[in-house]
């Protein structure tokens, strides 16, 4: 019996508590999550494991979110890895240039509860991986 | 009072002395023919630079883009225009401008302020909101995460008491949470410091994201949800986040004042709007509510002691809409229930496509009228 691949999920966080929530409802909803707290690691595991998609704090340590969003749009290899961008910021100018620079959704922390964030973050990715496995094989 | 035209020379040049602004005539071509000593000055100050030395002022500025810009542009529109131009000093240190710029019949008028000083407050202020919005917000919203997570089941199964407790928690994190962002926006308004972010959208995308947060609360009611004219082709020209805080504020109201029924949202094109109705079935506003409700504290009084909130979203929702050329009001309705009715300007052919649209800073004075 073929078990189907489950999306995997990198969530990029620096706080503790919403890296575990974020963790335990992805996780509940039957996704793999590989979770870290800031974006330099983020990067070094975009090169080094396959990333279905990736929900995105905007403040983060060494290399913030905006960076980190850039970073992967420039590169053939990440460009196309869905980002969901979450963070509990009012900033609407981060969440504009957030958006611009190809951010696939922006789902507010706080007002948008997780396990909705977790719902829709499973939807996109599965969305992705049917994409993915219809595309013909080189 | 006297026209200028018959104040003598004498008494003209004194007032170009003593007055703080800085005054640049040029020639259509931006040859300097008269400089103040406050734009002397400024250009002192701001670009090290020694302005009568120059003989036209776009070769003078030329390696200032945002200064040179903002000339350029006035002389090429040909009409008031005005802007604020980010320098880096010779100091390396940053400078603001404020440049106004007017055409004559031989030329043109430029008037210089240094704003520094205003654009740095304007900056510690709106520092100030964002900074204590993430420590205001966070902590509740952590709280949020993990009682959510225990009622979807994602740490076990819970007891009838568990769940009463959680969905206790959850519900007061949720209404803490709302009006800690409702007092951070008052804070943002009050300060005067708003950013837009204007863009062509359609609306129904804006509906949708803004319903995400109430699909639990509407199935929990049992209320209704209906879509009417989300296919209609109608862009509008808005700025997303604020829009849709509107209509969850809206919604929220909605959903919280009707207790059978539902909610119908209806999208329609009408002249030079964009227009979307949020109609409900619940228990409708009288008259006298009806003037109050989009002001501030408008609905305290007994719907504030039932615990039904401060009356503080749609006030904002009013200014938001405010600063986007929109309107935001309520409908006239016989039936039971209520209608607001949200318009923004449509999107149209002569609104500049082609031209990089930046985010615009709108400052209020303290009064909350806009002054750019």
């Amino acid at each position: 019996m073929v078990t189907a691949k489950k999306p995997v999920v990198l969530v990029v966080e620096d706080e503790m508590s919403f890296r575990q929530v974020y963790t335990d409802a992805l996780e509940h909803l039957g996704l793999e999550v590989i979770a870290t707290a800031d974006g330099e690691e983020a990067w070094s595991i975009l090169w080094s494991k396959k990333i279905d998609i990736v929900l995105l704090d905007l403040i983060l340590p060494k290399i913030d979110g905006l960076a980190l969003l850039q970073l992967m749009k420039a590169e053939d290899t990440t460009k196309n890895i869905p980002v969901v961008v979450s963070s509990v910021i009012g900033d609407d100018l981060a969440i504009h240039q957030a958006m611009k620079l190809g951010a696939h959704k922006y789902l507010p922390k706080g007002s948008t509860s997780v396990t909705e964030i977790a719902r829709i973050i499973q939807h996109i990715a599965k969305a992705e991986m049917s994409l993915d496995q219809s595309k013909p094989k080189k | 009072m006297k026209a200028a035209t018959e104040t003598s020379p004498a008494l003209l040049a004194t007032i170009l002395t003593h007055i703080q602004h800085g005054i640049i005539v040029t020639d259509h071509k931006g040859n300097i023919v008269l400089v103040n000593p406050a734009a002397e000055g400024l250009f002192k100050t701001c670009l090290g630079a020694q302005l009568n030395a120059q003989k036209n002022i776009l070769i003078a500025i030329h390696t200032h883009h945002s200064l040179y810009e903002a000339i350029a542009n006035g002389f090429k529109e040909k009409a008031h225009t005005e802007e604020i131009a980010k320098i880096d000093s010779s100091k390396g240190e940053e400078c603001h401008v404020h440049v106004v710029v007017e055409p004559l019949d031989e030329g043109y008028l430029l008037l210089l302020d240094n704003v520094t000083d205003n654009v740095f407050a304007e900056r510690a202020k709106s520092d100030f909101v964002s900074l204590t919005a993430h420590q205001l917000k966070t902590p509740v919203a952590e709280l949020k995460g993990y009682a959510e997570n225990m009622l979807s089941g994602a740490t076990g199964p819970l007891l009838d008491k568990q769940r009463y407790y959680l969905e206790q928690m959850k519900a007061v994190c949720d209404r803490n949470f709302h009006l800690i962002e409702n007092l951070l926006d008052i804070s943002q308004i009050e300060m005067g410091v708003i950013t837009l972010n204007l863009t062509p959208i359609a609306p129904h995308l804006l509906v949708e994201e803004a319903l995400v947060d109430f699909n639990q609360e509407l199935a929990r009611k049992g209320l209704t949800l209906e879509r009417t004219g989300f296919d209609k082709d109608v862009i509008i020209f808005a700025d997303p986040v604020k829009t849709i805080e509107v209509l969850k504020n809206v919604i929220n109201n909605a959903i919280k004042f009707t207790d059978e029924g539902g909610i119908n949202i209806i999208i329609e094109k009408r002249g030079n709007w964009g227009v979307i109705k949020v109609v409900d079935t619940g228990s409708g506003i009288n008259e006298m509510q009806r003037e109050k409700l989009f002001k501030r504290g408008g609905v305290f009084g007994t719907l504030f002691m039932s615990g039904h909130g401060a009356g503080l979203g749609l006030y904002i929702a009013k200014e938001f809409m405010t600063f986007q050329g929109g309107t935001i009001d309520t409908l006239p309705s016989t039936d039971k229930g209520t209608t607001i009715e949200i318009k923004l300007p449509k999107f149209t052919s002569r609104t500049p496509l082609g031209k990089k649209i930046k985010p615009i800073q709108v400052w209020l004075n303290p009064k909350g009228k806009k002054d750019s």
